[in-house]
């Protein structure tokens, strides 16, 4: 599955990103329900430490017009009806302003930032 | 309305085609359009915010993040973190109040962070009602009550 950086699509494994000259690593929260309840805000603070504000300072754009958190959760962290465990395997990407966030599908979401001139 | 929609599973109560709009928000071909009521009330976060749109205080976000957070932990208001609250906080503001907003259940208002109901409103509060308020007479009641004293 990918997001908007098509360009972009790593390979899975720890920071694939780093082999890109475009990107750097940020910093990374493995999503926990109980600790997050969901997979939006794990990836709201995982942003906000990226950007160095307070969660609740990350404001624009709303998560939800940027990507489908349900469908992720939904392919990735949650299993099957008859109880088996989740199928999906391999990682989205997408942007968040000039960030490049991955979320993996076992459960680690990681901040990526441009090297150099940021894309706009 | 088409048939399409026609659910005859729902009580009388709630779809009545022929009864005439007597000024309340419930028009009768709206009613039978049931889709955003499904999205609004298909997490359990979105009910809570639903819920509160039946008294005539303008939670703030905020105060609703605290109320989802003391209901959720099991815990009285006051004794909500400040993680909690922001926790809830950054799913209401990101996730969950701009998919109600798109299903035209609430408008949300940005200088003061708070919803009021929206367009198709009325028909997710009469399904709430219509579904048995006692299943969810927890969430009621806990939407219903006053704040508790909260530090900021």
């Amino acid at each position: 599955m990918n997001g908007k950086s098509e360009e972009e699509s790593p390979t899975n494994g720890k920071p694939p990103l780093e082999q890109h000259a475009r990107w750097h690593f940020i910093t990374q929260r493995r999503y926990d329900p109980d600790r997050d309840a969901e997979l939006t805000s794990a990836i709201i603070y995982a942003l906000a430490a990226a950007m160095d504000v307070d969660p609740t300072d990350v404001r624009s754009p709303l998560l939800h017009d940027v990507v489908d958190v349900p469908a992720i959760e939904h392919a990735f962290l949650y299993g099957n009806p008859d109880g088996g465990s989740p199928s999906g395997k391999g990682s989205v990407t997408f942007r968040y302003r000039e960030f490049l966030v991955m979320i993996d599908s076992d459960g680690w979401v990681r901040v990526y930032g441009p090297n150099g001139q940021p894309e706009v | 309305m088409t048939d399409e929609y026609h659910d005859d599973s729902m009580p009388d109560t709630v779809v009545h085609p022929s009864s005439p709009p007597s000024g309340t928000e419930l028009v009768p071909e709206a009613i039978l359009e049931l889709d955003h009521v499904y999205q609004a009330l298909g997490h359990p976060r979105r009910r809570y915010l639903c819920y509160s749109l039946l008294e005539n205080t303008a939670w703030s976000l905020t105060e609703l993040a605290v109320k989802i957070a003391s209901k959720e932990n099991d815990i009285p208001e006051h004794e909500v973190t400040r993680e909690q609250r922001d926790k809830v906080y950054v799913s209401l503001y990101h996730a969950h109040v701009p998919k109600l907003v798109n299903e035209g259940v609430i408008e949300f208002n940005e200088q003061e962070e708070t919803i009021t109901p929206g367009e198709h409103a009325g028909q997710v509060l009469t399904a709430l009602s219509g579904m048995g308020a006692s299943l969810d007479a927890n969430q009621e009641s806990h939407a219903r009550s006053e704040m508790d004293e909260r530090e900021e």
